[in-house]
């Protein structure tokens, strides 16, 4: 007994330090040191960056950079790391470089690749003082995602460009036995993100939304303006467009459902195409812009920074961080990560090959707006947006109710702001 | 009389057997909709209970090389043997004296113990993990045995305080007479009589260590240190998603814990039983 617990212990002594974690230094000349790099990229974009920062390693073989991403744990690992002022060296902003993570990062004004970032997506990037405070590789230009050969089967020549053709243009594919709207209310998240696109719309760029912008902006929105987006879910619902599991569906069928036409649209950015891509590279899928709501409107993208990179302001490892970003900013890095991704990218002149290169350029003249919860909504709407869009997917809540909540939960965080 | 009572307990017999191959096909199903999924190709559709007509080992070489289950097989091993050794030490020496002296202080020790299992572990998050992060405790393997042990203790020290409760102090007082002294009666006495408990201690803290998803998440973020449960989720992402990885993975990652178990299966049984006898 004496004998096994010496041994135990002695082990035990041994091992445990050399358990500990540490950081490894380079030995040959140059730069030299290691870097962490945290996000919530899925592949392909993940393989993309991960090749781009294998490159600079291969260039700076006295840095050792360790890459990798938490999917969608990464915001929950992130608001503890925040808490704890202990942030990776560079980090993905996913949407959120302004009004969530600014007082973390660095200004990137000073380096050279912030005069190259591209008009349509720098305001996303900068704080009001005029820091821009990420650097974004792709960006998003959203809408919804469609499929063009059932769009052709259901007898149609064009994309529905308002809320009413929308409306039509599922009933003609519900009629092919097809899925019109793909929704997995499992993670509520699909929901919210539907509202999130539609708001834009409906709420800010119609030609009646008068004042609600700026009311949005003071506190002073009348939430009863809400209830055409909570509309949105209900009628889709009710019309039986949805599918029929919608409130129990898993995201992860989605990639399959579009890949292999059994769904018409989804709410979702290009990344989910690019995905259906590698299970099916035939999908005859593309994007189509956001709906105007009344006949008069126009329609509109929902973009802004997609794979964005900051540099968190105390980190140890500044020098090295610089350049790595200056070296993934380069031309040829940011058109293979978007050649990979299937996105625009975040800096001019880069000529990507984008497969939906051709779609987009029909709607050329059509204007990119921000997601409505991270323009005209505090920081923690989103949750609420999650909780009303599952409770009307389910029928769990009225109309009424969810304009209610939502304005319970925004009148609570406005004033702790 | 005799016959008909003979025909009767044969197909009470045979109804018994039937009852157990259906509970067993029962608990079977997710295992072989799981190695049938594994052996699948990432764009085969056929159902989840068809076996592949053309098994295909792409997806464990998927999860050993991109996953590198590997790897986190060796880490969640490191983690959770030395987790449950410390759990399992520490439970023990600290219910000992609980156990022999009552006194309103251990009282009030074991009642503060059995408060901390009610807190949700979770809930104080933050917290720990600042205090890992000053005492330079994240992506260390030492850092999550240590949050790791710490969760399980309260358990295990409740659980040898009431066994050793149940050991009748008169066998203390007989160690003392034959001349073992008051420090080797725990080690000669009471350790041996404590298998069971010990064995029931190690199934319930081994099982949890070895699922756990949460901790691990915050306390080892490098990919280098990710353990099963983190290499099986990586496989599962917004919009992305490869269920035969993810199966051949789960697969890779049952054995370890399979083969252990069917190696000391009559162990792990004979202590059960007789801790619940006890």
């Amino acid at each position: 007994m004496k004998k096994t617990l010496a041994i135990l212990l002695m082990s035990l002594c041994i091992i445990l330090p050399v358990m500990a974690g540490g950081a490894s230094e380079g030995t040959e000349g140059g730069l030299q040191g290691s870097l962490t790099v945290a996000t919530n990229a899925t592949s392909p974009t993940f393989e993309a960056v991960e090749h781009v920062i294998e490159l600079f390693m291969e260039e700076n073989p006295g840095v050792e950079v360790e890459y990798t991403t938490y999917g969608s744990d990464y915001e929950n690992l992130m608001k503890a790391r925040m808490a704890a002022n202990d942030l990776p060296d560079v980090f993905a902003t996913h949407g959120w470089a302004v009004n969530r993570y600014a007082e973390y990062l660095m200004p990137l004004n000073d380096l050279e690749l912030a005069s190259r970032i591209s008009p349509s997506v720098i305001n996303t990037v900068t704080t009001d003082d005029g820091s821009i405070v990420a650097m974004p590789i792709t960006m998003e230009q959203s809408g919804i995602i469609y499929n063009k050969t059932i769009l052709a089967q259901a007898g149609w020549d064009h994309v529905p460009r308002t809320l009413d053709e929308f409306y039509q243009c599922c009933e003609d594919v519900k009629a092919l036995g097809i899925t019109p709207v793909y929704v997995t209310g499992k993670d509520t998240r699909i929901q919210a993100n539907m509202m999130d696109i539609m708001a834009v719309s409906m709420l800010i760029t119609c030609n009646d939304s008068g004042d609600n912008a700026e009311a949005l902006y003071n506190g002073t929105f009348d939430w009863s303006k809400w209830a055409p987006v909570s509309e949105f879910i209900t009628e889709l619902k009710s019309r039986g467009f949805m599918n029929v599991d919608a409130t129990t569906a898993d995201p992860i069928y989605t990639q399959e459902k579009l890949a292999f036409g059994e769904a018409m649209f989804n709410f979702n950015n290009q990344a989910m195409i690019t995905s259906a891509w590698e299970l099916n590279p035939d999908a005859d899928l593309s994007m189509m812009p956001v709906p105007a709501f009344h006949e008069d409107d126009e329609q509109i993208w929902i973009g802004g920074e997609r794979e964005c990179y900051g540099i968190w302001k105390d980190s140890p490892n500044k020098e090295l961080a610089i350049a790595l970003l200056e070296f993934m900013a380069r031309p040829e890095n940011v058109k293979y990560a978007c050649d990979m991704a299937g996105m625009p990218a975040g800096f001019i002149d880069i000529d990507s090959e984008q497969k939906l290169a051709e779609d987009y350029a029909q709607f050329d003249d059509l204007q990119i707006y921000p997601y409505f919860d991270r323009e005209w909504l505090p920081s923690g709407m989103w949750a609420t947006m999650r909780t009303i869009g599952g409770a009307l997917t389910a029928g769990e809540m009225s109309v009424e109710e969810s304009c209610n909540t939502m304005r319970d939960s925004y009148l609570a965080l406005m004033a702790q702001q | 009389m005799a016959e008909k009572r003979k025909t009767l307990a044969t197909r009470w017999n045979w109804l018994k057997s039937i009852a157990a191959i259906a509970v067993s096909i029962f608990f079977f199903a997710p295992f072989y909709i799981i190695l049938s999924l594994s052996f699948k190709a990432r764009t085969d559709r056929t159902s989840y209970w068809l076996f592949p007509k053309e098994p295909t080992f792409d997806a464990y070489a998927y999860a050993l090389d991109r996953g590198d289950i590997g790897l986190a097989i060796c880490n969640t091993l490191i983690v959770t043997v030395f987790s449950v050794l410390l759990v399992l030490i520490f439970g023990a020496v600290a219910a000992y004296p609980m156990a022999r002296h009552k006194t309103r202080i251990n009282k009030f020790i074991l009642s503060c113990f059995v408060g901390v299992m009610m807190v949700p572990p979770l809930s104080v998050l933050v917290p720990i993990y600042k205090e890992l992060v000053s005492i330079g405790g994240i992506n260390t393997y030492w850092g999550i045995i240590l949050i790791t042990v710490t969760y399980n203790l309260p358990m295990s020290v409740f659980m040898f305080t009431n066994f050793i409760t149940g050991i009748p102090k008169e066998l203390d007082e007989a160690a003392l007479i034959d001349g073992c002294s008051q420090f080797m009666i725990f080690p000669r006495i009471i350790l041996p009589n404590m298998v069971p408990v010990i064995s029931s201690v190690l199934i319930l803290t081994g099982v949890a260590i070895w699922n756990d998803y949460s901790f691990q998440l915050y306390v080892l973020q490098k990919p280098k240190l990710k353990t099963i449960t983190l290499a099986i989720s990586s496989f599962f992402t917004e919009g992305n998603s490869n269920m035969p990885a993810a199966a051949a993975a789960a697969v890779l990652s049952v054995l370890p814990v399979a083969i252990i178990y069917l190696c000391l299966q009559k162990y792990f049984i004979k202590g059960t039983m007789d801790s619940a006898i006890k």
